[in-house]
């Protein structure tokens, strides 16, 4: 198991979004996290990565609880996180903002893992120069995506990826997403496109008013509750 | 003529681009307008005549007044931003704070030292050289190489290091930097140490050169933020650009208007960008910065 | 009966100053917009009905309404400048606004004979009733602030009242209530610019002499100090801040202590109690808007 998320009460303010939530990522998996708005599905990742608080339970990667560990070294153990909303440096270069995403990486090991990623992601190789504003909502996804795989982390948190893309766009993503799972790289994914993103899930929870409802693998997907999201997804 | 008019250029524009640097660099890294900043600079002058009457040698009168601001600066965040920047205060709340934070430091100014123009007294002569009809003193050859290197050692550090990049990721976007490990109140400190010596070098030089008097805070200010507001605010080498047009333009209005509208130039270029390219001349538009 | 004199003439100063701050909280306390033009609004009142009254033979009356129009046109016509803008570039432009019509009024010396300023502007007289006395200054004075504060008072309780404070809350909620927001804008500023032009008026020709530091930068620190102190929105706030502000500096004046230092006292003052104001109790003490 490389996360394990057990009880989690967490929120902005007064009151706790979450409520006791529990989920587990293992070695290899994509486990996708849907559920109707206000569920709590983003406030699951920025917990981990202490955007939100936490007011009861544990989080716990490779053995080792989450509570007291500065992102920095969050970055370090081996998880990256990719909020919300195509979060580009939009005055910085595709280059720049790739080498950011490396902050913690001293000179020599940036350059290296840079190229490695540009491997990965070609169409990224053209455009190095350009201001990243300039670039389509999809390649800005793209672009944020390779930023957070250049650490080499073990585990991904991707916050609603297909956000205000195109269909066609859309499936480019999920296809990339399979191929990160393809480089040995564990995905926690949560995702409002439900339909799409349970496609390449290998597990799924259903999150409801800050509680996971339901829970498995693919075999859920014929579950009433399910088609229920289904439509409004 | 046109000679001096450029020598003189390069002199004014310097000072400006200075100081504006500080000014745009405050800005966009803790996203509101800093008015106090030219009372804040010429702290630095008043420090140094003050450290001058009393006989100290010049250089530590000078390396004291840098520390003095430094530490002005620091605690100015420290008990007044910080706590601001903690609740999330609005944008308008902070440009009246800066406002009334500079006012305050200019009339502590008036208070301590009286409005008559006070010089800072040098410790070597001011030779004047001069050539092809025109002259230039020591002291602003001084000041056109200070200002210069520091604008270029400042330019390739923000553009060409590593560190500049990381400043610019949180002027970019700060959550985001945070998120990937930049500790941003680190960033920020280092940032005021930063500003706030080139402040202190801005007050410093403007002293020496023009001599002090206490409303010179509010008239750097205003000559800082044209600058900004002509380079485009969030565009940081656009206040450098700012700063020597600007320059170049008081010099070269002389020529046509009388020498009392040179300050007064400044307030109808201001008010003409403001107005009809409120983005500057190297701005983008960003469509929530028009609507609030 | 000196001493009674003196509390005439503050009683006056109150008056006019109350205009401005007044025609202040109409603008931000209630319409949300961060309106910095008040103080060239003012000079641009003061300036036209100084003139007209020495320059021309018209009658006072006449004179009076038409820089009460004009003050109105100016800020119509600076509300149409800032259509689209809002907070942050709204302040910076009538900032910029106030200090141009200070740059102008100080070199358009064949007008306003600048730095000299207008003498022997004469007392106000209406039809034939000629104002002279100290006694009858203060309650003609009195009587128009007062009756400028009960038609305020009438227009923020009444629906078109309620449109503003929309303004300053939530801009589409206007359009739903089915007025246009920018017409709303327009009257508001419209009305402080002719609020602000009265305040001129009644100030030089109380005086009796005018000159382009009447109204500036300080004027504005006051303001915004007394609208603090007493609380936005709310009109009865707005007043005591006056009140309170006028009332403690001029304690200052019975030390024996040259002008200037007086003078940087007070803006200290006033700075000072912007600053506590924003850290400790945004409110104000009797305002309803927390500016956080």
């Amino acid at each position: 198991m490389l996360l394990q998320i057990k009880n989690l009460s967490a929120g902005y303010g007064k009151f706790p979004v979450l409520k006791g939530v529990n989920i587990e990522v293992n070695r290899g998996e994509i486990v996708v996290l849907i559920g109707p708005n206000g569920a709590g599905k983003s406030t699951v990742l920025k917990s981990i990565f202490k955007i939100a608080a936490i007011y009861e339970g544990e989080i716990i990667f490779k053995n080792q609880k989450l509570k007291k560990i500065s992102r920095h070294d969050l970055i370090r153990l081996g998880i990256s996180y990719v909020p919300q909303g195509r979060v580009i440096f939009p005055n910085l270069t595709v280059e720049e903002n790739l080498l950011m995403g490396g902050f913690i990486l001293d000179n020599e090991l940036l350059k290296q893992k840079k190229d490695r990623i540009l491997e990965e992601f070609p169409h990224l190789k053209k455009k190095l120069n350009l201001i990243a504003d300039v670039l389509s909502g999809g390649e800005q996804q793209m672009l944020v995506l390779a930023r957070g795989l250049i650490t080499d982390p073990e585990l991904l948190l991707l916050d609603e990826p297909s956000l205000g893309l195109s269909p066609k766009i859309q499936k480019e993503i999920f296809n990339k997403i399979l191929e990160i799972k393809n480089l040995g790289i564990s995905i926690l994914l949560v995702e409002q496109n439900a339909k799409k993103a349970c496609e390449i899930a290998d597990r799924i929870y259903l999150l409801k008013s800050g509680k996971e409802v339901l829970f498995g693998g693919k075999e859920i997907l014929s579950h009433p509750l399910i088609q229920k999201v289904y439509l409004g997804g | 003529m046109i000679l001096q008019v450029i020598i003189n250029s390069f002199i004014t524009g310097g000072l400006y681009a200075l100081i504006a640097l500080g000014f745009s660099l405050l800005y966009n890294t803790f996203k509101f307008i800093p008015f106090f900043y030219g009372a804040f600079a010429i702290f630095a002058g008043y420090f140094l005549y003050l450290f001058n009457s009393i006989n100290l040698p010049f250089s530590l009168g000078i390396i004291l007044s840098f520390l003095v601001l430094i530490i002005l600066g620091l605690l100015i965040d420290f008990f007044l931003l910080r706590k601001f920047r903690e609740r999330k205060a609005g944008s308008v709340i902070m440009l009246i704070l800066g406002l009334a934070l500079g006012i305050f430091l200019e009339n502590l100014l008036l208070a301590i030292f009286g409005p008559n123009i006070k010089s800072i007294s040098l410790p070597f002569e001011n030779i004047t050289f001069n050539f092809f009809n025109s002259s230039l003193t020591l002291i602003q050859l001084i000041v056109i190489f200070i200002s210069l290197s520091f604008l270029v050692i400042t330019f390739f550090s923000i553009y060409k290091s590593r560190y500049g990049l990381v400043i610019r990721s949180l002027i970019s976007n700060p959550l985001m930097a945070e998120i990937l490990g930049v500790n941003k109140e680190d960033i920020f400190r280092k940032i005021l140490i930063f500003t706030s010596l080139i402040a202190a070098i801005g007050g410093i030089l403007y002293g020496i050169e023009y001599n002090l008097e206490p409303t010179a805070g509010t008239n750097l200010t205003i000559k800082a933020f044209t600058s900004a507001i002509i380079g485009g605010l969030e565009f940081l080498p656009g206040s450098i650009f700012g700063g020597f047009l600007l320059g170049f333009i008081e010099n070269i209005s002389v020529l046509f208007l009388p020498s009392a509208f040179k300050d007064g130039i400044t307030f109808i270029i201001l008010f003409l960008f403001l107005i009809f390219k409120p983005k500057g001349m190297f701005g983008k538009k960003t469509r929530e910065e028009m609507s609030g | 009966m000196e001493i009674f004199n003196y509390f005439f003439h503050l009683g006056i100063i109150f008056s006019i100053y109350s205009l401005l701050v007044l025609s202040s909280n109409l603008s931000l306390g209630y319409g949300g917009l961060f309106n910095l033009a008040l103080p060239g609004l003012a000079l641009i009142g003061a300036y036209t009905s100084s003139l007209l009254s020495l320059k021309t033979n018209l009658p006072f009356g006449v004179i009076f309404v038409i820089t009460l129009i004009l003050g109105y046109l100016v800020g119509w016509i600076i509300s149409k400048i800032t259509n689209k803008l809002r907070g942050d570039y709204l302040a910076l432009v009538t900032f910029g606004f106030t200090f141009i019509v200070f740059t102008l009024a100080l070199n358009w010396e064949s007008l306003t004979r600048g730095a000299l300023g207008l003498p022997s502007i004469p007392k106000p007289k209406f039809l034939f009733f000629q104002i002279e006395s100290l006694i009858e200054i203060f309650i003609f004075y009195y009587l128009i602030t007062f009756i400028v504060y009960l038609f305020l008072q009438k227009l923020i309780f009444s629906p078109l009242g309620r449109s503003i404070q929309a303004l300053r809350d939530d801009e589409l909620a206007i359009s739903v209530l089915g007025r246009n927001p920018l017409r709303i804008k327009s009257l508001v500023l419209g009305i402080s610019g002719l609020l602000s032009s009265l305040a001129g008026i009644l100030y030089a020709h109380y005086l009796s002499y005018l000159d382009p530091y009447s109204f500036g930068l300080g004027d504005l620190i006051f303001i915004l100090s007394a609208l603090f102190l007493g609380g936005l929105a709310d009109n009865r706030g707005a007043l005591l801040g006056t009140f309170l502000l006028i009332i403690i500096p001029e304690s200052l004046r019975f030390l024996p202590l040259p002008s200037y230092l007086v003078g940087a006292l007070r803006q200290i003052i006033y700075s000072l109690i912007i600053i506590i104001i924003l850290w400790f109790r945004p409110k104000g003490i009797f305002g309803k808007i927390d500016l956080s």
